[in-house]
């Protein structure tokens, strides 16, 4: 290197200062629709850039992209989307029906072009495979929606690690999926955990005549709880989730830290009239809203079928909730002191906890 | 991080899809819809595809260049992989890939200790990561091989980066003033002269020093965008578009949008459909971005300081800490400044305009 000669590195720290920015491949928007059971319509907005770079679409030259350019290099644009993303099923590749006109889409970074094909394939099961565009360029990301015929919008993100996608396999697939998902959303559900587990804990109480009830008429009393609670929150669940019923995120949380502090409460006195089904269904109502928000977030509108399955997932874990907790209660409430001690301090501590979440999400509504 | 994860959610990205974006057709043949970089030809060599791409990106501030030159450069087989191990080390820094750039820059060092090239990027990732020492003997290390204005400008990086600001702003003006050729080079001391004299507090001096930036180098992206950066600190929000509408770049765009001064703009909705599909495809680097157009463009503040949380908890580095410095004293944040406080102390970075927003702080 010379010593009076500026180096070729300088002309891209100048071009870069001292600050880096962390750089993006390529992306793509793939939006597929399930018209039948064979047959699909996509539509893909790729980036004129990525296209650019392998197609020869500049045929002047002139650095100046035109629309007549785009239009005349369409076949060479399909030629490369067939290349880079392959969509099959059952091993088979699909058939593309029809093209319809090439459009623009304006996503935020750019005007994108849009393709829209139709697609037969063999069978419900599509599958897409993008791995040549992340031979290509590693750094692309492939945004996928899914409108499949049976069950809720899907999203993926496909990327050079994981380059392909496989449609669910038809009903089981959502109904497993939702299931799963309302399991969780209960298990990981604090405060529906603490309403339930209050709830469960005033059943042990002694009635006003001071006598407490057998563990069989617990268990049925249980039942009950758990079917007043059930019936309430798939109503108002079912409402919300078909949009008839609409009610703000806010006050439906903090409703329902309120339920779980009053249910602890009325767990205080020493003895007095069951109020546990009555109070599982008044407040379940507001549970279920509360499920709903959760349902939205995890698939935004979604089918009968879907709303059962969630549904379903919920009832499967407080069942097992309850047969686990049932006979702890009854090992630690055996004897009258460990009941007249243990109800007192389990339902001031959860009201403790609930009055915590009660003020947060009051402070989150501005109040 | 709960916190985050629910802001996410709040963000939600309805019209990322491709279904809900809408769409349109031109009306006619010869409307323009792209500017493509001019310099990239199908015939060139690999290495020249990838200079251009560089270049390409540089200019345009399109990141997208960058991520196409990586993927050029990665599917190289040997022994014209090695070849480009230089432009390697420059992708691996320009996506801060810091401690992969220092290796492949350290084996090209230890085979020629005279690779000022090598020598010079090692140097800037360096005060990159704020190990100003190691910087400085670098800088050093490349007296001998280049000119003076080149060392001069380093060496007054690494000189700011042990704590003398004033120090290393003297040293590259004297150096600018010995007179050198106009071009990138003198566009890059002008850019550090810049930088320095805004951390001094000389806030007049330094703009002059962006503008000389700029006008040497108008294709630089970095230094059109910080000089728009500074017209808009002085509210001079015409100028500042006017630079910043040069490009079609994110980061130009959002310099264009702040200077209009509305959150409700069809550029502005663009722009954050932008982001909410970067949100979408995992990529974080618009966090900054999007905290700074909810902060100025009167959108919440809490909105604002969590992207900018994110954003430093990312990169914590000076221009992120500026940032969130900056949204923390105008939503009164004691916590967050006197953390910035902390951090600042313990880098020994001096910059006039963070300790006068941390000073709210005490």
């Amino acid at each position: 290197v010379s010593r009076c000669a500026p180096t070729a590195l300088i002309v891209l720290l100048a071009a870069l200062g001292g600050v880096a920015e962390a750089h993006t491949g390529g992306s793509s928007f793939m939006s597929i629709e399930q018209l039948s059971a064979l047959q699909f319509r996509m539509q893909v907005d790729m980036d004129l850039r990525d296209i650019s770079q392998a197609v020869l679409l500049d045929t002047n030259g002139d650095a100046m992209l035109t629309w007549g350019e785009v239009l005349q290099g369409r076949s060479g644009i399909e030629a490369l989307l067939a290349m880079r993303t392959a969509f099959s099923s059952g091993g088979q590749p699909c058939r593309i029906q029809s093209q319809e006109s090439l459009r623009l889409a304006a996503h935020g970074e750019g005007d994108f072009l849009r393709i829209t094909q139709s697609l037969t394939c063999a069978n419900a099961d599509l599958a897409i495979d993008d791995s040549r565009w992340f031979a290509v360029d590693p750094l692309h990301r492939s945004l996928l929606e899914y409108h499949a015929l049976d069950a809720a919008p899907s999203t993926a993100i496909m990327t050079a690690d994981t380059p392909r996608w496989q449609a669910g396999s038809g009903r089981s697939a959502t109904v497993r999926r939702f299931a799963v998902q309302g399991m969780h959303h209960l298990f990981t559900g604090y405060d529906h955990l603490a309403f339930l587990g209050v709830l469960l804990v005033g059943l042990w109480r002694r009635g006003r005549d001071g006598t407490r009830l057998a563990p069989r008429a617990v268990l049925g009393a249980a039942l009950r709880v758990i079917t007043a609670f059930t019936l309430a929150h798939s109503l108002t669940l079912a409402l919300a989730a078909m949009n008839i019923l609409r009610v703000p995120a806010g006050p439906v949380e903090a409703t329902i830290a309120a339920s779980v502090v009053l249910a602890a409460v009325l767990n205080l006195p020493r003895r007095g009239v069951g109020h546990g089904w009555k109070i599982a269904f008044a407040f379940g109502l507001v549970h279920g809203l509360g499920f709903a928000s959760a349902l939205a977030e995890l698939a935004g509108r979604v089918d009968f079928l879907g709303l059962a399955a969630f549904n379903v997932g919920i009832e499967l874990a407080q069942l097992s909730i309850a047969a686990a907790v049932l006979p702890l209660l009854w090992w630690l409430f055996r004897r009258p002191a460990g009941e007249r001690l243990g109800i007192p301090v389990a339902s001031l501590a959860i009201a403790a906890l609930a009055s915590v979440w009660l003020f947060q999400r009051l402070q989150g509504m501005g109040l | 991080m709960r916190r985050w994860v629910a802001l996410l959610l709040a963000i939600g990205c309805g019209a990322c899809a491709a279904a809900d974006v809408p769409s349109w057709m031109p009306p006619s043949t010869d409307t323009v819809i792209l500017r493509l970089p001019a310099n990239i030809k199908a015939s060139a060599s690999r290495r020249e595809r990838i200079a251009a791409l560089m270049d390409a990106g540089s200019a345009s501030g399109e990141e997208q260049y960058f991520g196409q030159a990586e993927s050029l450069l990665l599917a190289a087989a040997e022994p014209e992989r090695s070849s480009l191990n230089l432009q390697y080390a420059r992708l691996l820094q320009h996506r801060h890939a810091f401690e992969a750039s220092l290796q492949v820059l350290n084996a090209l060092i230890a085979a020629d200790g005279r690779a000022t090239d090598a020598i010079l990027m090692r140097a800037q990732i360096q005060l990159q990561l704020m190990h100003a020492h190691e910087a400085m003997q670098d800088c050093v290390a490349i007296q001998r091989f280049t000119n003076f204005l080149v060392f001069a400008t380093c060496a007054a990086q690494a000189r700011a980066g042990l704590g003398d600001v004033q120090g290393g702003y003297a040293l590259v003006t004297a150096a600018m003033s010995r007179g050198a050729p106009p071009g990138a080079t003198y566009s890059w001391s002008a850019g550090v002269a810049a930088e320095l004299a805004d951390r001094a507090g000389r806030a007049e001096e330094a703009g002059g020093w962006y503008a000389i930036a700029w006008q040497q180098d108008p294709r630089s992206h970095y230094a059109r965008m910080t000089y728009a950066d500074w017209l808009l600190a002085q509210h001079r929000a015409e100028e500042a578009a006017k630079v910043a509408s040069q490009s079609a770049a994110m980061s130009d765009r959002l310099r264009t949008v702040l200077a209009e001064g509305r959150r409700d703009s069809a550029s502005a909705r663009r722009l954050l459909l932008a982001w909410q599909e970067a949100q979408a495809r995992g990529d974080r680097s618009y966090l900054a971005d999007h905290a700074r157009f909810e902060w100025q463009l009167g959108g919440s503040l809490g909105t604002a300081r969590e992207l900018a949380l994110a954003a430093f908890a990312d990169r914590a580095d000076p221009d992120s800490a500026r940032l969130l410095a900056g949204i923390a004293a105008a939503s009164g944040d004691r916590a967050t400044l006197q953390r910035l406080q902390v951090w600042r102390q313990k880098q020994g970075y001096v910059d006039s305009r963070l300790e006068r927003l941390l000073g709210a702080s005490t």
